[in-house]
C-alpha cells in the first residue's frame, strides 16, 4: 500500500509542477515575427530601440527579439533550425553568411528590393557585392569592419621620438617604428613590445602581401593557400615579427589570453601598436594614460592592398512563414536610423555610405578614421565554401601555430599542408 | 518465483518506473537517434543523406584528427585520474576532523567547483597559466629561482597544454572531497575502535578500516572521474576558444565531437564520433566492474 | 602532504608516548597542510576578488595588481544592472536570480528524492533484469550530449515544452540522472543488509526500509547529492540556453554572457558579477557543510 501511495505522491507532484510551469508558457508564442542578433549591451539596445520604433509604425507586426550570446549563436540557431523554431530574421556577419547561403537556409531578397525600389546604391559596393551571389542579393549590409586598423599609442611614439604613421607607410617603416617604441627595464625583460595582434590573425597580412586563400572567392575550386607564394611571404613576415624582428609578444605570452586581453595590453601601454578592426574604439575611448589615433595597415611589398574583413547585416530565413514582416523589419533596422545609432556608438562604419560619411566621422577618437572611407575599396572576403571554416580552424591552424612557435618556416608548413589541402578541396555543393 | 520474490520484484519496478520513463520517453529516443545518425551525413539545414559506414571508415582510416583527440583524451585521462582521486581522498581525511574552522575549509576546497566553467574561469586560468606575466610561472620561479622565462610556456606549448589541462583539474578536489568526506561517515565508529583495542596504530587503522569501508565510494568516484575526463568539454572549449590548440594538442574527443557538430555542420559525423567514444568510455567501465573484486559492501544483495 | 599519516613504524613509547599530545600534534599539522592547500584553492578566486574592484586598464597590469587603489565599488552595482539589461521591459537581475532558483530548487527536490528511491531498487531488491537495467542506467552517462542535444530538443519541442522549465525540470524527477543513482546506490551498499532483515520481520515494507531505515543513514550522502545537484543547475548554461527563449524566463548563467560579446569584454565587471552570482551558494555550502558529517559515526550504528 505504501508503495502506492509514494507513486501517487510523485505524480501529483509531477502534473502541479506541470501545471505551475505551463501556465508560464501560454502567454508567449503569439504570431509576431521573430529576429535573433548578438552583440553588446550598447549593441543591442540600438536593436531594441529600433524595434520599439518600428512597433510604433508597424503596429500590426509584433517583433519579438532573441538575443544570443555570440559564442553559442550557431549553437541555438542550429537546434531551433532542427527544431523548426527558427527565427524569421537573422543577423548574420560575412563568415556566417556563406554557412547559411551555402546551405540554402537564406531567402532571396532581390524581388523585395525591386519591389519596394530599395536602392542598394546607397550601400557600399563592395559590402553588398558579399552578400551577393550570382546578382542575387541575400543580406542587407549593417556595417563593414575591414582589420587594417593599426591603433598607435602617441605616448609612445613621442618617446621614442618617431614621427606618426601615416596612412601610406610601408612595411619596413612599419617594422622599424615597432623597434623603436620597443622598451625593457634594467633585466631585459620587454616591458612595450612593438605589435600585436587582436587575436591571432594571418589573414590581414595574407591580403596585403597579395597572397590568397582560394582560387575564386565566391566560386572556390582548389585552396591556393600553401601554393601561393605570396600567402608564404606573408606568413613569414608574421612569424619573423616574433622571432626575427622580435617586435611582437610570441605566443607563449599570448596565446594564454588566446585573444583575450591583447586590447587590454594595448589600454595599459603594454603594447603600442595593436590591428583589429574599428570595433575596439569605444572601449579604447576610456584610456586616461596617453593619446592614441589610427592608422591604416602599411602597404604590402608589392604595393598593393587587400584588407581582410568582417562586418554584417540582416537576411530572411527561408524557413519564416511571415516573409513579407520579416522584409519590412529588415528595411527598417538596416536603414538610415539604425546606421546613425551605431555610427555614434563608435563601434562601426556603417555600410550606408551616407551614414559612414557624415554620422561616423564626428569629432570623436580616432581622428583619422576617416582612413577607414578609403580602406573599404580593398576589402576581402573569406572564401565561400562549406568546408572554409574547417580548413581554415582545423587544418591550416594547427599547422601555422608551429610556425608561430617557431619549430617550422613558413616554406615547410606550406609544404606540409599541400596534401591535406589538396585532399579537402573546398566545397560549395 | 515465490510470492514474496514476486511481491519484492513489483515493487522495484514500481521504485524504477520513474527511470524507465526517462529511458524510455526521454533519453531512448535521441540516443536511437544519434545512433542512425551516425550512418548519415547531416548538414542540420538539409536533408539527411544515408551512407552507411562511410563516417566510420573516415575516422578509422583517413582522419588523423581522430586519432589525435583520441590520444589527447586518453592522456588526460590517465593523468588527472589517479593523481586527482588520491589528493581528494586526502583531502577527505584531513577534513574529516574536528578542527577550529574545518566549515571555512571546507567551503574554500569546494569553492573552484562552485565557479563552474564560465568565461569569467576561462579569463582567470588563461591569466595564470600565462607564461610571461602569470601567477603560476611567478610561483615557480619564487620557488625555484628558475626565471620566468626559461618556465614552461604551458598554454602556448604543444607539450605543456595537456599538462596545464591536467593541473588546472586538480582544482575540481572539493568535489570529490565531499564525496569522500560523505564516504567517511558510514565506516562505523566501532570498527575503528576494535582496531585499536587490537593495537592497530593510525597507519593501519587506515589499511584496515577506512579503505575497504571506503572502498565503494573509491570506486564510484573512479567509474565516474575517468566516464568525466573522457568526456572533458567545457574547460578545453573555454580555455582554447574552441579550438583546441595550439597545434590540436589540446583538442579533446568532446571538443572535437563539438566542432564536427556546430561549427563544421557534420552531425553524421560527430554522432559517429560519439558512438566511438561511447564504446571506449564503455569498455573502460566494464574492466572495472569485471575486476572491481577489490570492492567491499557491506550490505552486498545475496542472490 | 603525505606528513600528515603518522609513520607506523614510530615506537608507541616514543615522542608520540602521550594520546592527547598525538592528537594535539595531528590536529597542528591537519590545520598546516590544510592552510598551504587553502592559499592554492583560494588564490584564483582572490583575484577575480581583486580583479572586481579593478579599473578596466588595472586588469592585466604587469605585475600583477593585488590590491587595486582606488578600490571600484561602483563595479558592483554597474555590473549588476548590465546582467538584467532588460530592465526596460521590466526584467532585472532580481528576476533571473528568482528564476534560476526555481529551477534549481525544484530539481534538486526531484534529483534527490527520485535518485535515491531508484538507487535504492537498484541496491536492495531482486528483481529480473536488475543487471542489464543498472547497466543500461550507467551507459546513458557516456554518450556526450552534444550528439543528442539536438534529438533532445525536437522531442521537447515537439510536446510542446519549449520555452518553459519543464525541460530543465522534469528529468530531474525522472531518476535524476545516472550519476546521482549511481552514488546512491553505492551508499545503500555499504550499509549492512542485517538492517533491512531486521526491520522486514517487524513489519517493515520494502517502501518503509528505504524511508525509515537507509534513507537516515544515508544523510551525507544524500546531501551530496542535493549540493551537486543544486550547484548543477545554478550554473548550467547549456540547457537553458537552448530551451529558454522568452527574456523573462532566463537565468543568471545567461544573464552572465551580457558581458560577453564579439567586440569586447568588460573583465572587471564580469568578475564582480561572477563573484555574485556565487555567493548564495557559497553561502548555502557554508551553512549546510555540517551535514556531510552527520551520519552513522555520530549517530552510531552498532
Amino acid at each position: 500500500m505504501k508503495n502506492v501511495r509514494s507513486v501517487l505522491v510523485a505524480f501529483v507532484c509531477l502534473t502541479l509542477l506541470s501545471a505551475f510551469t505551463l501556465s508560464g508558457c501560454l502567454k508567449s508564442g503569439g504570431s509576431g515575427i521573430k529576429i535573433s542578433s548578438w552583440g553588446s549591451p550598447e549593441e543591442n539596445q540600438i536593436l531594441v530601440d529600433l524595434i520599439n520604433d518600428f512597433g510604433k509604425k508597424h503596429p500590426e507586426i509584433k517583433v519579438e527579439l532573441q538575443r544570443i550570446p555570440y559564442n553559442e549563436y550557431t549553437t541555438k540557431l542550429l537546434t531551433q533550425m532542427a527544431g523548426g523554431l527558427a527565427p524569421d530574421v537573422v543577423f548574420t556577419e560575412v563568415g556566417n553568411f556563406a554557412d547559411l547561403y551555402l546551405r540554402g537556409a537564406l531567402e532571396p531578397l532581390n524581388p523585395y528590393i525591386q519591389a519596394d525600389h530599395i536602392d542598394l546604391g546607397a550601400y557600399y559596393p563592395s559590402v553588398v557585392d558579399r552578400f551577393t551571389v550570382d546578382s542575387q542579393t541575400y543580406v542587407i549590409p549593417r556595417d563593414t569592419a575591414p582589420i587594417c586598423v593599426i591603433y598607435y599609442n602617441k605616448k609612445a611614439f613621442d618617446e621614442a621620438g618617431v614621427a606618426y604613421p601615416t596612412d601610406d607607410w610601408t612595411i619596413d617603416q612599419f617594422v622599424a617604428a615597432g623597434k623603436k617604441v620597443m622598451k625593457a627595464d634594467a633585466s631585459g625583460k620587454v616591458t612595450r613590445w612593438g605589435f600585436i595582434d587582436d587575436w591571432v590573425m594571418p589573414e590581414p597580412w595574407v591580403y596585403d602581401f597579395g597572397g590568397s586563400y582560394v582560387d575564386n572567392v565566391k566560386h572556390p575550386t582548389k585552396w591556393t593557400f600553401a601554393i601561393d607564394p605570396d600567402t608564404m611571404k606573408a606568413i613569414q613576415f608574421r612569424a619573423d615579427m616574433i622571432s626575427k624582428y622580435k617586435i611582437m609578444m610570441p605566443p607563449a605570452g599570448l596565446a594564454a589570453m588566446g585573444g583575450m586581453g591583447t586590447g587590454d595590453m594595448f589600454s595599459n601601454g603594454t603594447v603600442a601598436m595593436f590591428i583589429s578592426g574599428i570595433w575596439k574604439t569605444p572601449t579604447f575611448r576610456l584610456i586616461k594614460d596617453f593619446k592614441w589615433d589610427v592608422v591604416m595597415m602599411p602597404k604590402g611589398p608589392n604595393g598593393f592592398r587587400g584588407f581582410a574583413t568582417g562586418g554584417s547585416g540582416y537576411g530572411i530565413l527561408k524557413t519564416s512563414k511571415m516573409k513579407k514582416e520579416a522584409w519590412e523589419l529588415v528595411k527598417y533596422i538596416s536603414g538610415e536610423e539604425g546606421a546613425k545609432k551605431l555610427a555614434q556608438t563608435g563601434l562601426a562604419q556603417p555600410a550606408l555610405v551616407k551614414e559612414a560619411n557624415t554620422t561616423f566621422l564626428d569629432k570623436n577618437d580616432p581622428q583619422n578614421k576617416k582612413m577607414l572611407l578609403e580602406a573599404v575599396k580593398f576589402v576581402k572576403y573569406p572564401p565561400m565554401a562549406k568546408n572554409w571554416d574547417e580548413v581554415t580552424h582545423s587544418i591550416i591552424g594547427p599547422e601555422l601555430d608551429k610556425v608561430w612557435n617557431g619549430t617550422e618556416t613558413a616554406a615547410e608548413a606550406m609544404l606540409k599542408l599541400r596534401p591535406a589541402l589538396e585532399k579537402n578541396a573546398p566545397q560549395q555543393k | 518465483m515465490t510470492s514474496a520474490e514476486r511481491k519484492e520484484a513489483i515493487s522495484a519496478y514500481v521504485f524504477i518506473a520513474p527511470f524507465l520513463l526517462a529511458i524510455i520517453f526521454m533519453t531512448g529516443g535521441p540516443v536511437l537517434a544519434a545512433f542512425f545518425l551516425s550512418f548519415c551525413k547531416w548538414d542540420i539545414l538539409t536533408p539527411i543523406q544515408f551512407v552507411g559506414l562511410e563516417n566510420y571508415k573516415e575516422m578509422f582510416f583517413n582522419d588523423p584528427r581522430f586519432w589525435k583527440a583520441l590520444y589527447n583524451t586518453a592522456y588526460f585521462t590517465f593523468l588527472s585520474v589517479p593523481v586527482g582521486m588520491v589528493l581528494s581522498i586526502m583531502v577527505a581525511m584531513l577534513m574529516n576532523q574536528k578542527i577550529r574552522g574545518i566549515a571555512v575549509y571546507r567551503t574554500i576546497y569546494y569553492l573552484p567547483s562552485v565557479l563552474g566553467a564560465g568565461v569569467a574561469v576561462a579569463v582567470l586560468w588563461k591569466w595564470i597559466f600565462n607564461a610571461d606575466s602569470g601567477l603560476l610561472n611567478y610561483m615557480i620561479s619564487l620557488c625555484t629561482g628558475i626565471p620566468m622565462s626559461e618556465c614552461p610556456k604551458w598554454l602556448a606549448s604543444e607539450f605543456w597544454s595537456k599538462n596545464a589541462l591536467v593541473i588546472m583539474s586538480f582544482w575540481g578536489v572539493g568535489g570529490g572531497m565531499i564525496i569522500y568526506l560523505a564516504g567517511l561517515q558510514g565506516i562505523p565508529t566501532a570498527l575503528y575502535e576494535a582496531a585499536e583495542i587490537d593495537g592497530a596504530n593510525r597507519w593501519q587503522q587506515f589499511w584496515t578500516v577506512t579503505l575497504p569501508g571506503l572502498s565503494p565510494v573509491i570506486f564510484f568516484q573512479l567509474i565516474i572521474t575517468i566516464v568525466n575526463s573522457f568526456q572533458i568539454f567545457s574547460q578545453v572549449y573555454v580555455m582554447t576558444d574552441g579550438l583546441g590548440g595550439p597545434a590540436d594538442s589540446t583538442l579533446v574527443m568532446v571538443l572535437y565531437i563539438y566542432q564536427k557538430a556546430f561549427k563544421y555542420y557534420q552531425m553524421g559525423y560527430a554522432s559517429a564520433l560519439a558512438w566511438v567514444l561511447f564504446m571506449v568510455i564503455m569498455l573502460a567501465t566494464w574492466l572495472q566492474f569485471r575486476y572491481a573484486k577489490w570492492v567491499y559492501y557491506e550490505g552486498e544483495l545475496r542472490k | 602532504m603525505s606528513e600528515t599519516i603518522p609513520n607506523p613504524n614510530e615506537s608507541p613509547n616514543g615522542f608520540w608516548a602521550s594520546k592527547r599530545r598525538n592528537e594535539k600534534m595531528t590536529k597542528i599539522f591537519t590545520t598546516i597542510v590544510l592552510s598551504i592547500g587553502a592559499v592554492t584553492m583560494i588564490l584564483p578566486v582572490i583575484w577575480m576578488l581583486s580583479t572586481s574592484f579593478k579599473a578596466p586598464t588595472e586588469v592585466f597590469a604587469v605585475p600583477p595588481i593585488w590590491i587595486p587603489s582606488p578600490l571600484h565599488f561602483e563595479n558592483y552595482p554597474k555590473a549588476w544592472t548590465i546582467s538584467g539589461m532588460y530592465a526596460s521591459e521590466g526584467i532585472t537581475f532580481t528576476t533571473y536570480t528568482f528564476n534560476t532558483l526555481l529551477i534549481a530548487v525544484l530539481s534538486c527536490i526531484g534529483v534527490t528524492s527520485s535518485s535515491s528511491i531508484v538507487a535504492f531498487a537498484f541496491a536492495r531488491l531482486r528483481f529480473p533484469g536488475r543487471g542489464p537495467l543498472f547497466i543500461l542506467c550507467l551507459a546513458t552517462m557516456m554518450i556526450p550530449t552534444q550528439v543528442t542535444m539536438i534529438p533532445t530538443f525536437i522531442l521537447f519541442k515537439s510536446i510542446g515544452w519549449y520555452d518553459t522549465y519543464l525541460p530543465l525540470i522534469v528529468p530531474a524527477f525522472l531518476g535524476g540522472g545516472a550519476y546521482n543513482i549511481f552514488l546512491m546506490r553505492q551508499f545503500f551498499m555499504s550499509i549492512p543488509y542485517e538492517m533491512d532483515e531486521a526491520a522486514k520481520i517487524d513489519g517493515c515494507t520494502n517502501f518503509g526500509v528505504f524511508w525509515r531505515i537507509l534513507l537516515p543513514l544515508c544523510k551525507p550522502a544524500l546531501t551530496t547529492v542535493a549540493v551537486f545537484s543544486f550547484v548543477w543547475n545554478w550554473n548550467d548554461f547549456l540547457n537553458p540556453l537552448i530551451y529558454l527563449d522568452t527574456n523573462s524566463k532566463k537565468t543568471l548563467a545567461l544573464g552572465l554572457t551580457n558581458f560577453v560579446s564579439l567586440y569586447g569584454q568588460d573583465y572587471h565587471l564580469l568578475m564582480a558579477a561572477s563573484l555574485l552570482i556565487v555567493i548564495p551558494l557559497v553561502a548555502m555550502f557554508l551553512i549546510g557543510q555540517r551535514y556531510f558529517i552527520q551520519g552513522i559515526a555520530t549517530t552510531g550504528l552498532k
